[in-house]
């Protein structure tokens, strides 16, 4: 699975797809370990599709945070929908992530 | 009183998690679980049978799991079979979530917290695991 991706002013911006589970985490995490390793570490993930996520799931944003804050940038996430949200919340990875309601607000607020 | 019963048989193949979502998913809308709470008993069961393909399985496609799925007047019960390699004793237990910024870890602690019940026995040689959601 080929995530979509462009780059607005330095700022990687990729949609993730309706599901996000074991079978593609490790693809996924390649995809956006390239990205930020290619980019400037600065990435915006768009959650809006993506209704399911699994603990795998979890890994692959977690694992895009910990490369992006090694290269001094950082993942906000956008669109996040009631399902994924409880599991941020169950999980505590709201308490990591900067989650923002939509692309503008999530593009004015990285540096 | 409503109660019906489906049996689900998938390969230990990841790539068939998605479509078991979808069916799991749609099969708790169904029996009267809202949008949020059908996601969360999804989760619980997707984490199960995730864990008996990457640990019991070892990720090797080619071997069958079934999910068998069955309303009762208020509760929706689930009983996931496969003749995988066991897990650890207690592992059930296990429960504690991850810190957030953990990369693994966090299935069985996801199922306890989504499952109203988890219970797991060795019968026949056959993992079998049981989750139950109140309705």
């Amino acid at each position: 699975m080929q995530f979509a991706h462009e780059n607005r002013d330095g700022i990687d911006i990729v949609r993730l797809p309706e599901r996000l589970m074991m079978a593609d985490a490790a693809d996924a995490k390649a995809q956006l370990k390239a990205i930020l390793l290619n980019g400037s570490g600065r990435l915006i993930l768009d959650l809006t599709q993506t209704g399911f996520m699994d603990s795998s799931g979890c890994g692959t944003l977690v694992g895009s945070l910990q490369t992006a804050r090694k290269q001094g940038g950082d993942v906000y996430l956008f669109g996040m929908g009631n399902n994924v949200r409880a599991l941020f919340e169950l999980t505590k990875l709201h308490t990591i992530f900067r989650i923002f309601d939509d692309e503008k607000a999530a593009l004015r607020a990285m540096p | 009183m409503t109660t019906s019963a489906t049996l689900l048989t998938l390969d230990s193949d990841p790539t068939k998690l998605g479509d078991l979502q979808a069916r799991v998913d749609a099969l708790c809308r169904d029996a009267g679980l809202d949008s949020l709470a059908a996601c969360e008993f999804t989760t619980a069961i997707i984490e199960a049978v995730t864990n008996s393909i990457k640990h019991g399985y070892l990720g090797e496609p080619g071997h069958p799991i079934r999910v068998h799925w069955r309303r009762a007047h208020d509760s929706i019960d689930i009983e996931i079979r496969d003749r995988a390699q066991p897990p650890p004793a207690g592992f059930l237990d296990h429960a504690e979530m991850p810190p957030p910024d953990a990369e693994s870890g966090r299935g069985i602690a996801m199922i306890r917290a989504y499952a109203d019940s988890a219970r797991y026995a060795r019968v026949d040689d056959e993992n079998v695991l049981n989750l139950t959601r109140r309705l």
